[in-house]
C-alpha cells in the first residue's frame, strides 16, 4: 500500500536560519505568483511554536513548510494526496516536487539547502507502520526512487531513524523516517 | 487478509453504536458526492460530527492584489451552502472537561500528523481542534478516536457542546467536592439524548467546584453548575447551584439562578427537563436569538423555572440519573509518594514554579500547568506530554480554558525532573494563564468570521512582553488577556482583565484592522462581571495600549486593587484619554504597516483601491456621523457607570439613530433628525436593500434598532436593560462601520437619485 502522506525535508546549510517570518512573506508570494504547480491555499505562521511547523504553506495536494519540527531548520514538502502506480513512483514524485520547491525557495531567499542527508518520513500508520519488513521495503523503494534525482552517491538509504527528535525517549509511535 | 482500511484495522475496538454512526456518516459523504443529499442537510450532518468550515472554503481569497478564485479539483461539489468539497476544514474533537489519557493524547497526535498540519490546538472550551482537514479523511479520523473512547459527535451544530469543568477538580483547595464524576455523567447522558436533538441553537454546560474562583466560568454558560454542600438533619448533602441562560457572544448575558440548590440526584433530570424546555420553547426562526439566554429573557426566569419543574415532573425515571453516584470514586493512583516541592535548579525554573505550579489540596502533590503558546503544540510535543503524564502523574491530563494542559498529582520531588523534560520538549515557558500567556480564538488565521488577526496580536504581545517580563510588576504579570477576532467572543474577552475584539475601520479610503479594548471584566466568581468597550485602537497599537494601561495600573493601583476596580475608580473617560494618542493610524504613505494585519504581509484590504476623488469627498461625511455616534455611545457608557441607566440607554439609542441617519444620507437620502423618520429611512434605504446585512449575522444588527425604536425599552431602563441596549448599540455601530466599508468598496457612494430621495413627511416606508 502506498502511504497517504510522505514528507521530504531538505536541511538548511545555515542552521541559524530559524526565523520563520521571511518565509511567511515568501509563501504568500508563491500563492500570488502561482510559483509552484498545484493548488496553494493559505499561509500559516507557527513561529510561536518551538520545534513547530514554522511557516506553513497549505496546499491541496501538498504542504510546504520552513520548519523546525525535528529541531533543525529546513524546507519540508509533504505530499498529502495523489495517485501513483507504485510506492517507488510516489516517493520519486514527492522528491521531485520537494527539489522543485527547494529551488524556488533558494531562488527567492538566497538560502542554500543541502541535497544530501534528506529525511523522508512516511506519515501513515496504516500503510507504513513501524514494522521491520515494511521498513526494508520502504528502504529499497526510496533508494530506487532517489537515484535518478540525487545520483547514486546521495541515494543510499543509510539510516533508519526510530526517532530523531530530541525527546528523552524512543518513540514507538513516531512515523517512520528514513535518511538519504 | 491484508488490512487495507482503518475500518478493518479497528473492527471490534469501537463501540458498536459509534461505529455504526461513523459508517452512516461515511455513507452520507458518498451520497453527497453523488448529489443525493442537499447542502443544508449535509452541512448540519457534518457539523454535528464536529466537521466545521474554515476560512476560504467558499473558494475566494484575497491574495494581496485582489480577490482570487481557488479552483478546487472537485469542481462544483459542495459540503454545505457555498462551501467547496475540497476546501480544508476544521475538526473539533470533544474532550469532556478537557480530560485525556496519555493513550488518547497519543492518538490525537497521530491524527494531527496524518490529517492536519502537525498541530493540536486547545480551545477555550477544553476541546481539541485540528485544522486543514479534508472532509473525506474525517470518517477514519473519527474511527481512530472512537477506538480510544473519544467522539466528535455534537462537537458543533445545534447540540449540547463539550461539557467543561474546572481543570483542578478533585485537587482544589476551595472546592466543595470533586465535580468530575458529575461532569462525566452529564456529558455521557446528554450525548445523543433524544431530548437534545432538536435545538434551535447550541447549548453549553460548565461545572465549577466553588463559587469564587474563575475556573469553571459557569456564569456565561447555558447551564452553569456550581458545587455546594448543605447540612440536612445533621448530614452533609451534595448538590449544585444551577445557573441558566448565561452567554457571551455578541450580547453577553449573566446567567440567572434556576435553583439555589439542586441535590446531586436531581442534576441529570433537571438538565434533561431544561433541554426539553429549550427544544420546545426556544426560538426556531431567528438563529440570532435562538440561544437559551434569549428564551430566559423572553419568558423571565420565574416562568422558565415553572416550565422546567413541569417537565421534570413528567419525566420517565431513568437509572442513568444516579448510576454515577453509586460508583466507587476513582483512585487517583499517583506515580510517586507525596513529597515537598523541590527547590528549583535555576532562575528560569524558579520563575516557572512561581507561575506554573500550584499546590493541591492533597499535601505533597502539585498541579503543573504546561504553557502552550496560543493553545498550540505539535504532535511530537503531544506525544512527549503524554509520556510525561505516564511518568509523573499517572492520571488523566486536562486541557484548560486558558488553552493550556495540566498534569495533576505530581509529587513535589518530581517537579524539577518534569520541568527539565518539558523544557527539552520546548514547553518550559513560565507565565501560564497570565499576561505572558494570552488566550486567543483562531481569528482570521482560519475562522470564516474573523475580522482581525487575534492570533497575530497574541503572538506580538507574547513576543514584546517576554522581552520585558523580568521588569513587569507581579500584579501585572497575573493579568489575564484574551483576544477575539470578532464580536463573537470565542476567546471569552468579556471576562478578561484586558480583552480585545477585532473590528475594522476605514481610514482615507483604506481598511485598517483595529481592536476594541474591553476593560472591567472579572474572571473571578466564575466570570462574575463583563467588561465594556472603552475604545478602539489600530491593531498595530494594541500592544502599546496594553503597555499604557498596565504601566498606569502598576504605578497608581491601590494595595491589592484589581484592574477591574482600578478601571472603575479611574473611569472610562480617563482610559480613553490615555489611549487617545494611539487611537488613530498614521496615513498610509507614512506607515503602511498599519494597513496590514499582524503576521500577514498582504494589505489588509485592497477593496478600497481605485476609489475616486468623488468617494474621497463622501467618506468623511459618513465617517463624521459614525464618529458622532461613537461619541454618544461613549457618553452612554459614562452615564451607565455613574448609575444613570435610563439616560445611558437613551444615549445609546441616540447613537444608533445618528449612525443610521449618516448611512441614509450617504446613500443620498434626505432625512431630518426625527427618530421615526430616521428609522423609516434607514429601513427603506439601508436595511431593505440589504446594505446593512452582515455576511454572517445577516440582518441581526439592523433589527436591534427597529426593536428598540418600537419597544422604547430605553425609557426607564434598568441597569441590566441598559447594559443590553449598550451592547446592542455597540454592535449596531460596528455594523455601520462595516456597512460603510462595503458601500465604499461597491462604489455605492451617494447617488442622490430620485429613487433614493425620500419624502420628508416622516411616513414609514
Amino acid at each position: 500500500m502506498i502511504p497517504q502522506r510522505i514528507r521530504v525535508k531538505l536541511y538548511a546549510e545555515d542552521t541559524s536560519q530559524t526565523d520563520v517570518e521571511p518565509f511567511v512573506a515568501l509563501f504568500h508570494g508563491f500563492i500570488r505568483e502561482a510559483r509552484l504547480p498545484g493548488l496553494w491555499i493559505d499561509v500559516v505562521d507557527y513561529g510561536h511554536v518551538r520545534r513547530g511547523p514554522g511557516a506553513l504553506l497549505v496546499g491541496h495536494e501538498a504542504d510546504l513548510s520552513w520548519d523546525l519540527l525535528d529541531g533543525r531548520p529546513g524546507l519540508s514538502y509533504t505530499r498529502k494526496r495523489g495517485e501513483a502506480p507504485s510506492l517507488e513512483q510516489a516517493l520519486r514524485e514527492t522528491l521531485e516536487h520537494a527539489l522543485e520547491a527547494a529551488a524556488a525557495v533558494e531562488a527567492r531567499s538566497g538560502l542554500r539547502l543541502q541535497r544530501q542527508g534528506l529525511s523522508v518520513t512516511l506519515i501513515d500508520r496504516l500503510r507504513a507502520p513501524r514494522e521491520p519488513g515494511r521498513i526494508e521495503q520502504l528502504r529499497l523503494a526510496l533508494g530506487a526512487a532517489a537515484e535518478p534525482l540525487l545520483g547514486s552517491r546521495h541515494a543510499s538509504v543509510d539510516e533508519v531513524s526510530p526517532d530523531d527528535v530530541a525527546t528523552d525517549r524512543g518513540d514507538a509511535r513516531a512515523a517512520v523516517t528514513l535518511r538519504l | 487478509m491484508t488490512i487495507q482500511t482503518w475500518k478493518q484495522a479497528l473492527t471490534g475496538r469501537i463501540a458498536s453504536d459509534l461505529a455504526d454512526e461513523i459508517d452512516a456518516f461515511e455513507g452520507q459523504i458518498e451520497l453527497k458526492k453523488q448529489g443525493r443529499v442537499g447542502d443544508k442537510l449535509f452541512a448540519e450532518t457534518r457539523l454535528r460530527r464536529g466537521a466545521y468550515g474554515q476560512r476560504y472554503d467558499n473558494g475566494l481569497r484575497h491574495d494581496g492584489t485582489g480577490q482570487k478564485t481557488l479552483t478546487f479539483p472537485s469542481g462544483e461539489i459542495t459540503k454545505g451552502p457555498g462551501t467547496f468539497w475540497d476546501a480544508p476544514g476544521m475538526m473539533r474533537v470533544k474532550i469532556p472537561f478537557g480530560a485525556v489519557s496519555p493513550e488518547q493524547l497519543e492518538v490525537l497526535a497521530d491524527l494531527a500528523e496524518e490529517y492536519s498540519d502537525d498541530i493540536l490546538h486547545v480551545t477555550t472550551r477544553q476541546d481539541i481542534q485540528l485544522h486543514f482537514v479534508h472532509i473525506e479523511d474525517t470518517p477514519d479520523l473519527m474511527r481512530r478516536l472512537g477506538a480510544v473512547g473519544i467522539t466528535t459527535r455534537e462537537a458543533c451544530g445545534n447540540a449540547v457542546r463539550n461539557v467543561s469543568a474546572c481543570p483542578y477538580a478533585g485537587t482544589c483547595h476551595t472546592e466543595s467536592f470533586d465535580v468530575t464524576p458529575h461532569a462525566q455523567a452529564l456529558a455521557d447522558f446528554l450525548l445523543g439524548h433524544p431530548d437534545t436533538q432538536d435545538f434551535g441553537r447550541k447549548f453549553k454546560a460548565a461545572f465549577s467546584g466553588c463559587a469564587d474562583e474563575p475556573c469553571g466560568l459557569t456564569r456565561f454558560h447555558d447551564l452553569g453548575l456550581v458545587a455546594r454542600e448543605r447540612t440536612q438533619d445533621g448530614v452533609a448533602v451534595r448538590g449544585f447551584l444551577v445557573l441558566v441562560g448565561g452567554g457571551l457572544g455578541a450580547v453577553p448575558v449573566q446567567a440567572k439562578v434556576l435553583t439555589e440548590f439542586c441535590p446531586e440526584q436531581e442534576l441529570l433530570p433537571t438538565a434533561q427537563a431544561l433541554c426539553r424546555v429549550f427544544a420546545q420553547h426556544g426560538e426556531r426562526e431567528s438563529r440570532a436569538r435562538a440561544r437559551l439566554k434569549f428564551l430566559v429573557q423572553k419568558l423571565g426566569i420565574e416562568a422558565l423555572r415553572e416550565l422546567v419543574a413541569q417537565e421534570r415532573s413528567q419525566l420517565l425515571e431513568d437509572p442513568r440519573w444516579t448510576a454515577h453516584l453509586d460508583a466507587a470514586p476513582a483512585d487517583p493512583d499517583p506515580r510517586s509518594a507525596p513529597s515537598p516541592l523541590a527547590e528549583p535548579g535555576s532562575r528560569a525554573e524558579r520563575s516557572w514554579q512561581g507561575t506554573n505550579v500550584r499546590t493541591q489540596a492533597q499535601d505533597g502533590y502539585h498541579v503543573v500547568s504546561v504553557s502552550l503558546p496560543l493553545g498550540d503544540f505539535t504532535a511530537e510535543q503531544a506525544r512527549g506530554v503524554a509520556d510525561l503524564g505516564r511518568r509523573f502523574s499517572h492520571e488523566a491530563l486536562r486541557f484548560t480554558v486558558e488553552q493550556n494542559v495540566v498534569l495533576r498529582w505530581v509529587a513535589g520531588a518530581d517537579v524539577p525532573a518534569l520541568y527539565a523534560a518539558l523544557d527539552a520538549l520546548g514547553l518550559g515557558e513560565d507565565g501560564a494563564d497570565g499576561l505572558l500567556d494570552p488566550t486567543s480564538c483562531p481569528g482570521t488565521d482560519t475562522c470564516k468570521l474573523g475580522i482581525a488577526s487575534s492570533r497575530g496580536l497574541a503572538k506580538e504581545l507574547r513576543r514584546s512582553l517576554r522581552v520585558v517580563a523580568d521588569d513587569l510588576d507581579p500584579a501585572v504579570k497575573r493579568l489575564r488577556v484574551k483576544m477575539s477576532g470578532c464580536f463573537n467572543s470565542c476567546s471569552q474577552h468579556h471576562v478578561a482583565d484586558l480583552g480585545f475584539l477585532g473590528v475594522s475601520r476605514s481610514v482615507g479610503g483604506r481598511r485598517v484592522p483595529h481592536f476594541n479594548l474591553v476593560l472591567g471584566g472579572r474572571y473571578r466568581d466564575n466570570g462574575g462581571a463583563y467588561g465594556v468597550v472603552v475604545g478602539a485602537v489600530p491593531a498595530r497599537n494594541a500592544p502599546e495600549a496594553v503597555r499604557l494601561i498596565t504601566n498606569k495600573y502598576a504605578a497608581e493601583r491601590q494595595e491589592d486593587e484589581s484592574l477591574e476596580a482600578f478601571v472603575e475608580r479611574l473611569g472610562k473617560a480617563a482610559i480613553r484619554t490615555l489611549l487617545a494618542p494611539i487611537s488613530k493610524p498614521p496615513p498610509y504613505e507614512v506607515d503602511p504597516s498599519y494597513y496590514r494585519d499582524f503576521g500577514d504581509p498582504r494589505e489588509y484590504t485592497l477593496g478600497d483601491m481605485g476609489i475616486g476623488e468623488c468617494a474621497g469627498e463622501l467618506v468623511p461625511a459618513v465617517e463624521f456621523a459614525l464618529s458622532a455616534a461613537e461619541q454618544k455611545l461613549w457618553g452612554a457608557q459614562d452615564e451607565l457607570e455613574s448609575g444613570a441607566a435610563a439616560g445611558a440607554a437613551g444615549n445609546a439609542y441616540q447613537a444608533m439613530l445618528v449612525a443610521a441617519a449618516g448611512l441614509v444620507r450617504h446613500l443620498g437620502g434626505q432625512v431630518r433628525d426625527e427618530p421615526d423618520e430616521v428609522v423609516a429611512a434607514f429601513r427603506q434605504h439601508v436595511y431593505a436593500p440589504g446594505h446593512f446585512h452582515d455576511p454572517f449575522a445577516k440582518d441581526k444588527f439592523g433589527r436591534y434598532l427597529f426593536s428598540l425604536h418600537d419597544s422604547k425599552a430605553h425609557e426607564g431602563a434598568s441597569v441590566e436593560t441598559a447594559h443590553r441596549i449598550l451592547d446592542e448599540a455597540r454592535l449596531f455601530l460596528e455594523a455601520a462601520y462595516a456597512c460603510t466599508e462595503r458601500l465604499l468598496e461597491a462604489g455605492s457612494q451617494a447617488s442622490a437619485s430620485a429613487e433614493t430621495a425620500i419624502p420628508s413627511s416622516g411616513e414609514r416606508a
